[in-house]
């Protein structure tokens, strides 16, 4: 038998992807499910990625993150700024979003790794020049820069990936 | 490759050793079927009937555009073609009876004259469809009744697909097309099944005559008719999964005996995607794993001709090799996507509201990360709906189930392309 090394589910030799969470269970197909065969950006390599396909955000009153590894979701209201990283209790600081119970360490998220800004200008991401970087859509952004924010993008804080919906 | 004079017949599969494990093992196969490029095609006479729903939930734009679609339907077919018209609601009635499409003004009157009202009975409808198209049905006639509804139907599903088994020995197929989202889906995949036809979502009634008009060119275009694969295997081999990715995407059902696969279109090959489960097996050995395919083909004069291939699977204890072709791979994790989506309506179903929400969840991921974004929207938004009210909108869950299950039909333009 095979587990999935996301949900934990077992299933027979052969199976490619996991029947309970989707995940591909075999080294040669695919780790990077960000291309899976099917998908229109490897039909057309030079698509943007998916949450560059929509409109930036531009206002929004609520932001929702999911994070698939461990299948939780953290609604947190819009405001001017919204802390990205994990809590550290000798400083008092706990971060908007805490990934510290989404084995946020393992993953090599900072304390203070980046933080989602909104503006006039609409909504946008920055990384406070984090240890092991934030990639937008698998585009790594360069330390204190905003970059525009989509519904439906896909963060990675260090290795750990998360979903961002906005509303 | 397995060239027959007659029809061309091909697999890939994701693996071609297994390992001697003492637990089953998976193997994927595709199928494809296709017309041999040379061939003198012949279009074969069309014996069509378009049986359409005239409840009340029909009328203004969804029947506006069911008549103006059979309309323009029957402009494309010839004289020797044949065409009867049905309209039903709480009963049946023949707008047109079975014959040649000669006069075009008195067909469009009837058409016209339809009018909705009253519930949703299908079998009436079908049973007045059988009979018509029984009429003037042949061997030599692509024999079709056509399906066009928007709702459920009321204590007489069994007889409805009794009648479809029925109809397919008589050599009469059957199409299903759900207008709208409150139809039963499960139901049009269940009365098309006998037959290897097509079962489809059309979501807005402007989508109504592009629809039709694909379906009929695909039956015009049908070269060869009936084909079904016999489940004849050795002893620990069976079949757990069955769809259908080629000319249509379309579950296909696992009978005691056989798989009924559909036709084989002119220039579209039939291809299907069959799940293996191999139990397990002594090392050293060479299975073989007979595909007995039957097919008629009219223009040939050929009733359930056979055309056999073997798939050859090593039984070793190294690790086994695992290669498998791209369009493979995307075949078998859209029908994995698919399926997801399917298990998240049994567990709303079955009151297992948190596990469906998980799964949501799940199915949101992936079809983000495949770049799907609008599908994984739909997901995201209902997930939404259903931690809130526990349950899922209709509209959802058939641009969910239909959304998927189109995304198997790329994995197949995929192949063709590579």
């Amino acid at each position: 038998m095979v587990k999935c090394r996301e949900c934990g589910a077992s299933e027979y030799e052969g199976v490619l992807f996991c029947q309970e969470c989707g995940r591909s269970l075999t080294e040669t197909v695919n780790e990077s499910t960000a291309q899976l065969p099917f998908s229109e950006s490897l039909l057309d390599p030079d698509k943007p990625s998916p949450g560059q396909n929509a409109a930036p955000v531009l206002e929004a009153h609520q932001v929702t993150f999911v994070i698939p590894s461990s299948g939780r979701r953290v609604s947190v209201p819009m405001q001017k700024e919204i802390r990205i990283g994990r809590a550290d209790p000798s400083q008092s600081f706990v971060p908007e979003l805490d990934l510290t119970g989404d084995s946020g360490a393992e993953y090599g998220v900072s304390r203070l790794h980046a933080i989602i800004q909104s503006s006039r200008r609409g909504v946008a991401l920055l990384d406070k020049n984090s240890t092991n970087g934030t990639l937008l859509n698998n585009y790594r952004l360069p330390p204190e820069l905003p970059y525009p924010l989509h519904n439906g993008d896909e963060v990675r804080f260090g290795r750990l990936l998360v979903h961002i919906f906005f509303e | 490759m397995s060239d027959h004079p007659l029809l061309n017949v091909s697999l890939r599969a994701t693996r071609s050793e297994i390992g001697a494990l003492d637990a089953p093992q998976i193997v994927y196969l595709l199928l494809n079927i296709q017309a041999p490029e040379a061939h003198q095609f012949e279009r074969m006479p069309l014996n069509l009937c378009l049986v359409i729903d005239r409840s009340t939930s029909m009328r203004n734009e969804r029947m506006d555009r069911v008549k103006a679609a059979a309309g323009l339907v029957i402009d494309q077919l010839t004289n020797q073609d044949s065409i009867a018209l049905i309209a039903f609601s709480d009963r049946a009635e023949v707008i047109a009876p079975a014959g040649p499409p000669k006069n075009l003004g008195a067909l469009r009157t009837a058409i016209r004259g339809i009018i909705p009202n009253g519930g949703t009975e299908i079998y009436q409808g079908l049973l007045a469809g059988a009979n018509e198209l029984r009429k003037l049905a042949s061997d030599r006639k692509i024999n079709q009744m056509i399906l066009l509804t928007d709702g459920h139907t009321y204590g007489d599903a069994t007889k409805c697909i009794e009648l479809a088994e029925k109809l397919v020995k008589e050599n009469i197929g059957l199409s299903a097309f759900g207008i709208g989202h409150e139809w039963n889906d499960q139901f049009l995949d269940q009365l098309v099944a006998p037959s290897g036809g097509q079962s489809a979502y059309i979501e807005r009634p402007g989508e109504i005559l592009r629809n039709l008009q694909i379906r009929i060119q695909g039956l015009e275009a049908h070269y060869a008719q009936n084909v079904s694969l016999a489940l004849q295997f050795p002893a620990g081999v069976e079949i757990r999964n069955a769809f259908k990715l080629s000319p249509f995407v379309q579950p296909l059902v696992i009978q005691p005996t056989q798989i009924k696969l559909g036709a084989v279109e002119r220039h579209t090959p039939l291809t299907a995607l069959l799940e293996f489960v191999i139990q397990p097996q002594l090392p050293g050995r060479k299975m073989q794993i007979p595909l007995t395919l039957k097919a008629s083909i009219p223009s040939q004069v050929l009733s359930e001709h056979e055309f056999k291939l073997v798939y050859e699977l090593a039984v070793t204890l190294e690790e086994p090799a695992l290669d498998p072709p791209l369009e493979l791979v995307a075949a078998v994790q859209a029908y994995n996507l698919y399926n997801i989506n399917e298990k998240v309506w049994e567990d709303v179903e079955s009151g297992h509201v948190d596990s469906a929400i998980i799964r949501l969840r799940r199915l949101t991921t992936r079809l983000l990360e495949s770049g799907q974004t609008e599908l994984a929207e739909q997901a995201y938004a209902e997930t939404e709906l259903l931690s809130r009210m526990g349950s899922l909108s209709l509209e959802g869950r058939k641009r969910l189930k239909y959304g998927t299950r189109s995304l198997m039909a790329r994995t197949v333009k995929l192949g063709n392309h590579g």
